[in-house]
Protein backbone atom coordinates (compact mmCIF):
# COMPACT_ATOMS: atom_id res chain seq x y z
CA UNK A 1 0.00 0.00 0.00
CA UNK A 2 2.74 2.48 1.19
CA UNK A 3 5.03 1.56 -1.82
CA UNK A 4 1.55 2.15 -4.34
CA UNK A 5 1.83 5.64 -2.41
CA UNK A 6 5.34 5.97 -3.02
CA UNK A 7 5.31 5.12 -6.76
CA UNK A 8 2.17 7.38 -7.32
CA UNK A 9 4.08 10.59 -5.42
CA UNK A 10 7.25 9.96 -7.85
CA UNK A 11 4.54 9.52 -10.89
CA UNK A 12 3.62 12.88 -9.63
CA UNK A 13 6.30 14.76 -8.12
CA UNK A 14 9.14 13.72 -10.76
CA UNK A 15 7.29 15.56 -13.87
CA UNK A 16 6.86 18.86 -12.04
CA UNK A 17 10.70 18.35 -10.66
CA UNK A 18 11.87 17.73 -14.18
CA UNK A 19 9.46 20.46 -15.25
CA UNK A 20 11.01 23.63 -12.83
CA UNK A 21 14.51 22.14 -13.49
CA UNK A 22 14.24 22.37 -17.08
CA UNK A 23 13.54 25.95 -16.79
CA UNK A 24 11.87 28.72 -14.94
CA UNK A 25 10.44 30.92 -17.87
CA UNK A 26 7.44 29.11 -19.19
CA UNK A 27 4.06 31.11 -19.15
CA UNK A 28 2.13 30.15 -15.82
CA UNK A 29 -0.74 28.95 -17.81
CA UNK A 30 1.81 25.99 -18.95
CA UNK A 31 3.05 25.22 -15.55
CA UNK A 32 -0.84 24.66 -14.31
CA UNK A 33 -1.10 22.01 -17.08
CA UNK A 34 1.85 21.00 -15.37
CA UNK A 35 0.87 20.83 -12.08
CA UNK A 36 0.14 17.61 -10.39
CA UNK A 37 -3.40 16.29 -10.58
CA UNK A 38 -3.77 14.55 -7.18
CA UNK A 39 -1.44 14.41 -4.01
CA UNK A 40 -1.52 12.19 -2.06
CA UNK A 41 -1.12 14.12 2.08
CA UNK A 42 0.23 11.00 3.79
CA UNK A 43 3.33 12.06 5.61
CA UNK A 44 2.15 11.85 9.25
CA UNK A 45 -0.96 10.53 8.85
CA UNK A 46 -1.78 8.11 12.10
CA UNK A 47 -5.00 9.16 13.30
CA UNK A 48 -6.34 10.46 10.28
CA UNK A 49 -6.55 8.80 7.01
CA UNK A 50 -4.62 10.47 4.42
CA UNK A 51 -5.91 13.06 1.96
CA UNK A 52 -6.33 12.81 -2.04
CA UNK A 53 -5.63 16.29 -2.63
CA UNK A 54 -7.57 17.49 -5.72
CA UNK A 55 -5.10 20.04 -7.08
CA UNK A 56 -6.40 20.03 -10.43
CA UNK A 57 -9.63 21.65 -8.68
CA UNK A 58 -7.90 23.54 -6.35
CA UNK A 59 -5.78 25.64 -9.59
CA UNK A 60 -9.79 26.19 -10.55
CA UNK A 61 -10.42 27.53 -7.30
CA UNK A 62 -7.22 29.88 -7.12
CA UNK A 63 -8.59 31.06 -10.53
CA UNK A 64 -4.91 29.99 -11.71
CA UNK A 65 -3.11 32.31 -9.22
CA UNK A 66 -0.51 30.03 -7.78
CA UNK A 67 0.57 32.40 -5.60
CA UNK A 68 -2.33 31.70 -3.72
CA UNK A 69 -0.82 28.99 -1.89
CA UNK A 70 2.61 28.79 -3.30
CA UNK A 71 4.11 32.17 -2.09
CA UNK A 72 6.58 33.58 -3.88
CA UNK A 73 7.95 29.82 -5.44
CA UNK A 74 6.27 30.60 -9.06
CA UNK A 75 7.68 33.72 -9.18
CA UNK A 76 5.12 35.95 -8.93
CA UNK A 77 5.11 38.42 -6.11
CA UNK A 78 3.89 36.70 -2.74
CA UNK A 79 -0.11 37.10 -1.08
CA UNK A 80 1.14 35.40 1.47
CA UNK A 81 2.10 37.76 5.33
CA UNK A 82 4.68 36.90 7.69
CA UNK A 83 8.74 36.35 7.88
CA UNK A 84 9.21 34.84 4.51
CA UNK A 85 8.10 37.87 2.31
CA UNK A 86 10.76 40.37 4.28
CA UNK A 87 13.05 39.26 1.72
CA UNK A 88 11.57 36.53 -0.67
CA UNK A 89 8.20 38.63 -1.98
CA UNK A 90 9.57 39.84 -5.64
CA UNK A 91 11.59 37.06 -6.04
CA UNK A 92 12.10 34.99 -9.16
CA UNK A 93 10.34 31.16 -9.36
CA UNK A 94 12.62 28.65 -7.37
CA UNK A 95 13.33 24.97 -8.15
CA UNK A 96 11.41 24.48 -4.80
CA UNK A 97 7.78 24.33 -5.45
CA UNK A 98 5.90 21.75 -3.32
CA UNK A 99 4.74 22.56 -0.01
CA UNK A 100 7.18 20.30 1.64
CA UNK A 101 10.50 22.34 -0.04
CA UNK A 102 10.32 24.50 2.94
CA UNK A 103 7.92 23.39 5.23
CA UNK A 104 8.94 20.13 7.24
CA UNK A 105 7.16 17.42 8.17
CA UNK A 106 8.90 17.15 11.52
CA UNK A 107 10.95 20.63 12.17
CA UNK A 108 11.39 19.64 15.77
CA UNK A 109 13.39 15.78 15.18
CA UNK A 110 16.95 15.15 14.62
CA UNK A 111 16.48 15.04 10.98
CA UNK A 112 14.48 18.28 10.66
CA UNK A 113 16.88 19.56 12.82
CA UNK A 114 19.71 18.19 10.53
CA UNK A 115 17.72 19.38 7.32
CA UNK A 116 17.40 23.16 8.34
CA UNK A 117 21.34 22.95 9.66
CA UNK A 118 22.38 22.02 6.08
CA UNK A 119 19.80 24.60 4.50
CA UNK A 120 21.45 27.27 6.62
CA UNK A 121 18.84 28.80 7.68
CA UNK A 122 19.33 31.23 9.78
CA UNK A 123 16.65 33.80 9.16
CA UNK A 124 13.91 31.24 8.92
CA UNK A 125 12.35 31.45 12.33
CA UNK A 126 8.85 30.44 13.36
CA UNK A 127 8.24 28.74 10.24
CA UNK A 128 5.02 26.44 10.51
CA UNK A 129 5.66 22.68 9.83
CA UNK A 130 4.33 20.95 7.03
CA UNK A 131 1.09 19.83 9.19
CA UNK A 132 0.96 23.40 10.75
CA UNK A 133 1.05 25.16 7.33
CA UNK A 134 -1.81 22.85 5.47
CA UNK A 135 -3.95 23.22 8.59
CA UNK A 136 -3.28 26.91 9.06
CA UNK A 137 -3.66 27.48 5.54
CA UNK A 138 -6.47 25.05 4.10
CA UNK A 139 -9.01 25.50 7.39
CA UNK A 140 -8.52 29.21 6.76
CA UNK A 141 -9.49 29.50 3.31
CA UNK A 142 -11.79 26.56 3.48
CA UNK A 143 -14.12 28.87 6.33
CA UNK A 144 -14.30 31.51 3.53
CA UNK A 145 -15.16 29.45 0.50
CA UNK A 146 -17.47 27.07 2.72
CA UNK A 147 -15.25 24.30 1.86
CA UNK A 148 -15.00 21.57 4.30
CA UNK A 149 -13.58 22.59 7.55
CA UNK A 150 -13.80 20.13 10.08
CA UNK A 151 -11.44 17.53 10.56
CA UNK A 152 -12.93 14.11 8.74
CA UNK A 153 -14.44 16.91 6.01
CA UNK A 154 -10.67 16.26 4.48
CA UNK A 155 -9.66 13.37 6.26
CA UNK A 156 -11.57 10.45 7.76
CA UNK A 157 -10.99 9.67 11.12
CA UNK A 158 -8.23 5.99 11.56
CA UNK A 159 -9.51 3.30 14.18
CA UNK A 160 -6.78 4.64 16.23
CA UNK A 161 -7.68 8.16 16.01
CA UNK A 162 -11.25 6.99 17.68
CA UNK A 163 -9.43 5.59 20.24
CA UNK A 164 -7.41 8.64 20.97
CA UNK A 165 -10.54 10.33 21.12
CA UNK A 166 -12.72 8.37 22.89
CA UNK A 167 -15.01 8.31 20.38
CA UNK A 168 -17.26 5.94 18.13
CA UNK A 169 -16.75 2.39 19.64
CA UNK A 170 -14.59 3.91 22.37
CA UNK A 171 -16.83 6.64 23.61
CA UNK A 172 -16.80 6.66 27.23
CA UNK A 173 -20.39 4.43 28.38
CA UNK A 174 -22.38 6.80 31.21
CA UNK A 175 -21.49 4.33 34.26
CA UNK A 176 -17.87 4.72 33.72
CA UNK A 177 -18.33 8.39 35.08
CA UNK A 178 -21.02 7.88 38.16
CA UNK A 179 -18.03 9.88 39.84
CA UNK A 180 -18.96 12.60 38.37
CA UNK A 181 -17.34 16.30 38.54
CA UNK A 182 -15.84 17.56 41.32
CA UNK B 1 -20.28 43.39 48.37
CA UNK B 2 -17.14 43.71 47.03
CA UNK B 3 -15.77 40.46 45.06
CA UNK B 4 -12.93 38.64 46.67
CA UNK B 5 -11.15 35.98 45.19
CA UNK B 6 -8.75 33.20 46.66
CA UNK B 7 -5.46 35.25 45.96
CA UNK B 8 -6.87 38.65 47.19
CA UNK B 9 -7.80 37.02 50.30
CA UNK B 10 -4.54 35.49 50.63
CA UNK B 11 -2.49 38.75 49.73
CA UNK B 12 -4.63 41.09 51.41
CA UNK B 13 -6.18 38.92 54.09
CA UNK B 14 -3.74 36.14 55.46
CA UNK B 15 -0.33 37.69 54.19
CA UNK B 16 -0.63 41.72 54.82
CA UNK B 17 -2.99 41.36 58.13
CA UNK B 18 -0.74 38.70 60.16
CA UNK B 19 2.21 40.57 58.55
CA UNK B 20 1.72 43.99 59.52
CA UNK B 21 0.86 42.57 62.56
CA UNK B 22 4.37 41.30 62.96
CA UNK B 23 5.87 43.88 61.56
CA UNK B 24 7.63 40.97 59.24
CA UNK B 25 6.91 42.65 55.78
CA UNK B 26 10.35 43.83 54.59
CA UNK B 27 11.61 40.71 53.97
CA UNK B 28 10.13 40.43 50.65
CA UNK B 29 12.54 42.91 48.46
CA UNK B 30 14.76 40.91 46.99
CA UNK B 31 12.18 39.11 45.30
CA UNK B 32 11.77 38.90 41.84
CA UNK B 33 15.29 39.77 41.00
CA UNK B 34 16.07 36.26 39.72
CA UNK B 35 16.30 36.07 35.58
CA UNK B 36 15.37 32.96 35.60
CA UNK B 37 17.04 29.73 34.24
CA UNK B 38 18.39 31.18 30.74
CA UNK B 39 17.46 28.04 28.79
CA UNK B 40 14.17 27.55 29.90
CA UNK B 41 11.79 26.37 26.92
CA UNK B 42 7.98 27.49 26.76
CA UNK B 43 5.17 27.42 24.93
CA UNK B 44 3.83 30.40 22.73
CA UNK B 45 -0.03 30.10 22.10
CA UNK B 46 -1.68 31.79 19.37
CA UNK B 47 -5.28 32.12 19.83
CA UNK B 48 -5.95 33.20 16.47
CA UNK B 49 -4.93 29.91 14.76
CA UNK B 50 -6.59 27.85 17.67
CA UNK B 51 -9.71 26.30 16.05
CA UNK B 52 -11.02 24.23 19.30
CA UNK B 53 -10.53 21.00 17.91
CA UNK B 54 -9.42 19.48 21.16
CA UNK B 55 -6.60 17.22 19.69
CA UNK B 56 -4.19 18.93 22.39
CA UNK B 57 -6.82 17.54 25.15
CA UNK B 58 -6.75 14.12 23.39
CA UNK B 59 -2.78 14.52 23.17
CA UNK B 60 -2.89 15.23 27.32
CA UNK B 61 -5.06 12.51 28.36
CA UNK B 62 -3.07 9.66 26.73
CA UNK B 63 0.82 10.83 27.35
CA UNK B 64 -0.13 11.88 31.03
CA UNK B 65 -2.50 7.97 31.19
CA UNK B 66 -5.25 9.98 32.86
CA UNK B 67 -8.75 8.28 33.14
CA UNK B 68 -11.23 8.14 30.39
CA UNK B 69 -13.01 11.43 30.23
CA UNK B 70 -16.75 12.21 30.53
CA UNK B 71 -17.33 12.73 27.26
CA UNK B 72 -15.39 12.08 23.63
CA UNK B 73 -12.92 14.57 22.95
CA UNK B 74 -14.88 15.28 19.74
CA UNK B 75 -17.84 16.15 21.55
CA UNK B 76 -18.01 19.59 21.79
CA UNK B 77 -21.39 20.41 23.87
CA UNK B 78 -18.09 20.98 26.41
CA UNK B 79 -18.28 24.56 25.69
CA UNK B 80 -21.06 25.38 26.48
CA UNK B 81 -20.81 23.36 30.28
CA UNK B 82 -20.33 25.66 33.21
CA UNK B 83 -19.21 24.56 36.46
CA UNK B 84 -20.25 26.59 39.34
CA UNK B 85 -20.79 29.44 37.51
CA UNK B 86 -17.65 29.31 35.77
CA UNK B 87 -16.61 27.56 32.08
CA UNK B 88 -14.22 24.55 32.19
CA UNK B 89 -11.11 24.54 34.54
CA UNK B 90 -8.15 22.00 34.56
CA UNK B 91 -8.79 19.22 36.83
CA UNK B 92 -7.63 16.48 38.25
CA UNK B 93 -8.79 14.63 35.21
CA UNK B 94 -7.50 16.98 32.40
CA UNK B 95 -4.69 18.76 32.69
CA UNK B 96 -5.90 20.84 29.72
CA UNK B 97 -9.01 21.72 28.60
CA UNK B 98 -9.79 24.31 25.96
CA UNK B 99 -12.76 26.51 26.11
CA UNK B 100 -14.94 28.99 23.99
CA UNK B 101 -15.80 32.24 23.89
CA UNK B 102 -18.04 33.99 21.68
CA UNK B 103 -16.58 37.50 21.52
CA UNK B 104 -18.50 40.32 20.19
CA UNK B 105 -17.17 42.10 17.00
CA UNK B 106 -15.56 38.47 16.10
CA UNK B 107 -17.33 36.40 13.25
CA UNK B 108 -15.53 33.31 14.86
CA UNK B 109 -15.44 31.88 18.18
CA UNK B 110 -12.13 32.74 20.13
CA UNK B 111 -10.97 29.54 21.62
CA UNK B 112 -8.51 29.67 24.71
CA UNK B 113 -7.02 26.00 26.07
CA UNK B 114 -5.65 26.39 29.47
CA UNK B 115 -2.88 24.87 31.53
CA UNK B 116 -0.39 25.44 34.04
CA UNK B 117 1.98 28.28 32.83
CA UNK B 118 5.02 27.05 34.46
CA UNK B 119 5.59 30.47 36.04
CA UNK B 120 8.99 32.06 36.38
CA UNK B 121 8.63 32.38 39.53
CA UNK B 122 6.16 30.10 40.79
CA UNK B 123 3.76 31.31 43.54
CA UNK B 124 2.72 27.19 43.90
CA UNK B 125 6.16 26.24 44.49
CA UNK B 126 7.29 29.65 46.76
CA UNK B 127 3.58 29.01 48.94
CA UNK B 128 4.56 25.29 49.53
CA UNK B 129 6.10 25.34 52.93
CA UNK B 130 7.66 21.79 52.38
CA UNK B 131 8.91 22.39 49.42
CA UNK B 132 6.94 19.90 47.26
CA UNK B 133 7.44 22.29 44.24
CA UNK B 134 10.67 22.78 41.98
CA UNK B 135 11.35 24.25 38.87
CA UNK B 136 13.71 22.63 36.66
CA UNK B 137 16.37 24.37 34.22
CA UNK B 138 13.93 23.03 31.16
CA UNK B 139 11.17 25.39 32.56
CA UNK B 140 8.84 22.96 34.00
CA UNK B 141 7.00 23.26 37.67
CA UNK B 142 7.15 20.17 38.92
CA UNK B 143 5.24 18.81 42.43
CA UNK B 144 6.27 15.53 44.55
CA UNK B 145 3.48 14.09 46.20
CA UNK B 146 5.99 12.00 48.36
CA UNK B 147 6.65 15.51 50.44
CA UNK B 148 3.10 17.37 49.91
CA UNK B 149 1.30 17.03 53.31
CA UNK B 150 -2.25 18.26 51.86
CA UNK B 151 -2.41 21.48 52.90
CA UNK B 152 -4.06 22.88 49.78
CA UNK B 153 -2.17 25.89 50.29
CA UNK B 154 -0.52 26.07 46.27
CA UNK B 155 -4.13 26.09 45.03
CA UNK B 156 -4.78 29.38 46.70
CA UNK B 157 -1.33 30.40 45.78
CA UNK B 158 -1.55 30.14 42.19
CA UNK B 159 -2.71 33.06 40.44
CA UNK B 160 -4.37 31.00 37.57
CA UNK B 161 -6.52 28.44 40.08
CA UNK B 162 -4.06 25.36 38.25
CA UNK B 163 -3.48 22.81 40.79
CA UNK B 164 -6.21 20.38 41.68
CA UNK B 165 -6.63 17.99 44.11
CA UNK B 166 -7.15 14.48 43.60
CA UNK B 167 -8.97 12.59 46.51
CA UNK B 168 -9.01 9.17 45.19
CA UNK B 169 -7.48 8.17 48.34
CA UNK B 170 -8.90 9.87 51.25
CA UNK B 171 -5.55 9.84 53.40
CA UNK B 172 -3.41 10.40 50.26
CA UNK B 173 -4.27 13.43 48.56
CA UNK B 174 -2.45 14.46 45.51
CA UNK B 175 -1.90 17.74 43.60
CA UNK B 176 -2.34 17.17 40.20
CA UNK B 177 -1.61 19.53 37.39
CA UNK B 178 0.54 20.29 33.78
CA UNK B 179 3.89 19.17 34.18
CA UNK B 180 5.06 20.43 30.55
CA UNK B 181 5.29 16.22 30.06
CA UNK B 182 8.80 17.12 31.29
CA UNK B 183 9.41 13.47 32.50
CA UNK B 184 8.62 11.94 28.92
CA UNK B 185 9.51 14.39 26.70
CA UNK B 186 10.86 18.07 27.95
CA UNK B 187 13.61 16.38 29.85
CA UNK B 188 14.97 14.98 26.60
CA UNK B 189 14.03 18.16 24.83
CA UNK B 190 11.25 16.95 22.64
CA UNK B 191 7.92 19.45 23.09
CA UNK B 192 4.55 18.19 25.19
CA UNK B 193 2.25 16.16 23.73
CA UNK B 194 -0.16 18.79 23.15
CA UNK B 195 1.76 20.83 20.99
CA UNK B 196 2.74 17.98 18.79
CA UNK B 197 -0.57 17.15 18.21
CA UNK B 198 -1.73 20.56 17.78
CA UNK B 199 -2.92 20.37 14.05
CA UNK B 200 -2.64 24.23 13.55
CA UNK B 201 0.52 24.61 15.28
CA UNK B 202 -1.38 26.87 17.70
CA UNK B 203 1.26 25.66 20.27
CA UNK B 204 4.70 26.68 19.18
CA UNK B 205 7.57 24.96 21.35
CA UNK B 206 10.82 26.69 21.71
CA UNK B 207 13.27 28.64 23.74
CA UNK B 208 11.17 30.91 25.91
CA UNK B 209 13.51 33.53 24.38
CA UNK B 210 12.72 33.16 21.03
CA UNK B 211 9.27 32.29 21.19
CA UNK B 212 9.19 36.48 22.60
CA UNK B 213 10.99 37.40 19.60
CA UNK B 214 8.49 35.18 17.23
CA UNK B 215 5.33 36.57 19.26
CA UNK B 216 6.56 40.41 18.72
CA UNK B 217 7.51 39.78 15.37
CA UNK B 218 3.77 37.92 14.63
CA UNK B 219 2.35 41.26 16.26
CA UNK B 220 4.68 43.40 13.13
CA UNK B 221 4.27 41.72 10.38
CA UNK B 222 0.29 41.33 10.62
CA UNK B 223 -0.84 44.85 11.73
CA UNK B 224 -4.19 44.45 13.09
CA UNK B 225 -4.02 40.63 13.83
CA UNK B 226 -3.03 40.70 17.15
CA UNK B 227 -3.07 42.94 20.21
CA UNK B 228 -0.41 44.43 21.32
CA UNK B 229 0.73 42.56 24.14
CA UNK B 230 2.14 39.44 25.16
CA UNK B 231 0.57 37.35 27.64
CA UNK B 232 2.87 35.80 29.99
CA UNK B 233 5.80 37.89 29.48
CA UNK B 234 5.66 39.54 32.35
CA UNK B 235 2.30 38.71 34.36
CA UNK B 236 3.40 37.57 37.65
CA UNK B 237 7.18 37.63 36.83
CA UNK B 238 7.00 36.28 33.53
CA UNK B 239 5.53 32.65 32.83
CA UNK B 240 6.86 29.93 30.30
CA UNK B 241 4.00 29.56 28.27
CA UNK B 242 3.09 32.80 26.44
CA UNK B 243 -0.20 33.77 24.84
CA UNK B 244 -1.30 36.17 21.95
CA UNK B 245 -4.67 37.01 20.82
CA UNK B 246 -6.24 38.62 18.19
CA UNK B 247 -9.26 40.16 21.36
CA UNK B 248 -8.40 42.28 24.22
CA UNK B 249 -7.27 39.43 26.91
CA UNK B 250 -9.81 39.82 29.30
CA UNK B 251 -12.31 39.23 27.09
CA UNK B 252 -11.19 35.83 26.21
CA UNK B 253 -11.20 35.19 30.15
CA UNK B 254 -7.51 35.99 31.08
CA UNK B 255 -6.67 37.76 34.55
CA UNK B 256 -5.52 41.18 33.50
CA UNK B 257 -5.05 42.36 36.88
CA UNK B 258 -2.21 40.49 38.14
CA UNK B 259 0.42 43.15 37.65
CA UNK B 260 3.84 42.03 37.29
CA UNK B 261 5.24 41.25 40.17
CA UNK B 262 5.54 37.84 41.39
CA UNK B 263 3.66 36.21 43.60
CA UNK B 264 6.15 34.97 45.46
CA UNK B 265 6.63 38.91 46.76
CA UNK B 266 3.54 38.57 48.49
CA UNK B 267 3.35 35.02 49.54
CA UNK B 268 6.69 35.59 50.60
CA UNK B 269 6.03 37.50 53.36
CA UNK B 270 3.51 34.91 54.35
CA UNK B 271 5.84 32.14 54.16
CA UNK B 272 8.72 33.98 56.80
CA UNK B 273 5.64 34.15 59.25
CA UNK B 274 4.60 30.13 58.69
CA UNK B 275 7.11 29.37 61.10
CA UNK B 276 5.72 31.25 63.32
CA UNK B 277 2.59 30.77 62.62
CA UNK B 278 3.18 26.68 63.78
CA UNK B 279 4.85 27.78 67.12
CA UNK B 280 2.36 29.92 67.58
CA UNK B 281 -0.59 27.32 66.94
CA UNK B 282 1.26 23.75 67.81
CA UNK B 283 -2.14 22.39 67.31
CA UNK B 284 -1.93 23.51 63.87
CA UNK B 285 1.26 21.62 63.27
CA UNK B 286 0.67 18.72 65.20
CA UNK B 287 -2.10 18.22 62.47
CA UNK B 288 0.48 18.84 59.51
CA UNK B 289 2.60 16.35 60.99
CA UNK B 290 0.03 13.54 61.75
CA UNK B 291 -1.22 14.42 58.06
CA UNK B 292 2.73 13.53 56.98
CA UNK B 293 3.08 10.82 59.24
CA UNK B 294 0.04 9.24 58.38
CA UNK B 295 1.24 9.38 54.84
CA UNK B 296 4.53 7.92 55.45
CA UNK B 297 2.94 5.05 57.22
CA UNK B 298 1.14 4.37 54.17
CA UNK B 299 3.75 4.64 52.04
CA UNK B 300 5.80 2.07 54.12
CA UNK B 301 2.90 0.10 54.07
CA UNK B 302 2.12 -0.24 50.68
CA UNK B 303 6.04 -0.38 49.90
CA UNK B 304 5.98 -3.86 52.60
CA UNK B 305 3.14 -4.75 50.58
CA UNK B 306 4.96 -5.22 47.31
S1 LIG C 1 0.47 28.53 36.93
FE1 LIG C 1 0.03 28.08 39.09
S2 LIG C 1 0.57 25.89 39.33
FE2 LIG C 1 1.56 26.63 37.41
S3 LIG C 1 3.63 27.30 38.05
FE3 LIG C 1 2.30 29.14 38.12
S4 LIG C 1 1.60 29.20 40.26
FE4 LIG C 1 2.39 27.14 39.93
S1 LIG D 1 -5.03 21.13 19.32
FE1 LIG D 1 -4.45 23.25 18.74
S2 LIG D 1 -6.13 23.99 17.43
FE2 LIG D 1 -6.88 22.16 18.49
S3 LIG D 1 -7.89 22.96 20.35
FE3 LIG D 1 -5.78 22.47 20.95
S4 LIG D 1 -4.65 24.38 20.67
FE4 LIG D 1 -6.57 24.62 19.55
Amino acid sequence: MLKIKKILMLMVLVPIAAFFFAGNCFAQEEEIAAGPATIILDSIAEYYEPVNFDHASHIEFAENDCAKCHHHTIGTPSTGTGNCNLCHKYEASTKIVACRGCHLSDPYSEEGKKIRKERGEVYHKDKPSLKGAYHQFCISCHEEVDGPYTCDGCHPRTEKGDKFFYSGQYAPKPSDNAGGHH
Amino acid sequence: MKKMNRRSLLKGGLAGGVIGALGLGKKAEAAGTFEGYPDRMGVLVDLTRCIGCRSCEAACNKEQKLPAPDKPFDDFSVFDEIHLGQKRRPTEKAYTIVNRYDVEGQDKPVYRKIQCNHCNEPACLSSCFVNAYTKTPEGAVMYDPKVCVGCRTCMIACPFYVPAYSYSSVLNPVVKKCIMCYDTRLKFGRRPACAEACPRETLTFGKREDLIYYARQRIKLNPGKYVNHIYGEKEVGGTSWLYLSGVPFEEVGFDTHLGNQPILNYVKEFLTIVPMVLTIWPALFAGFHLLATRKENKNKESESQK
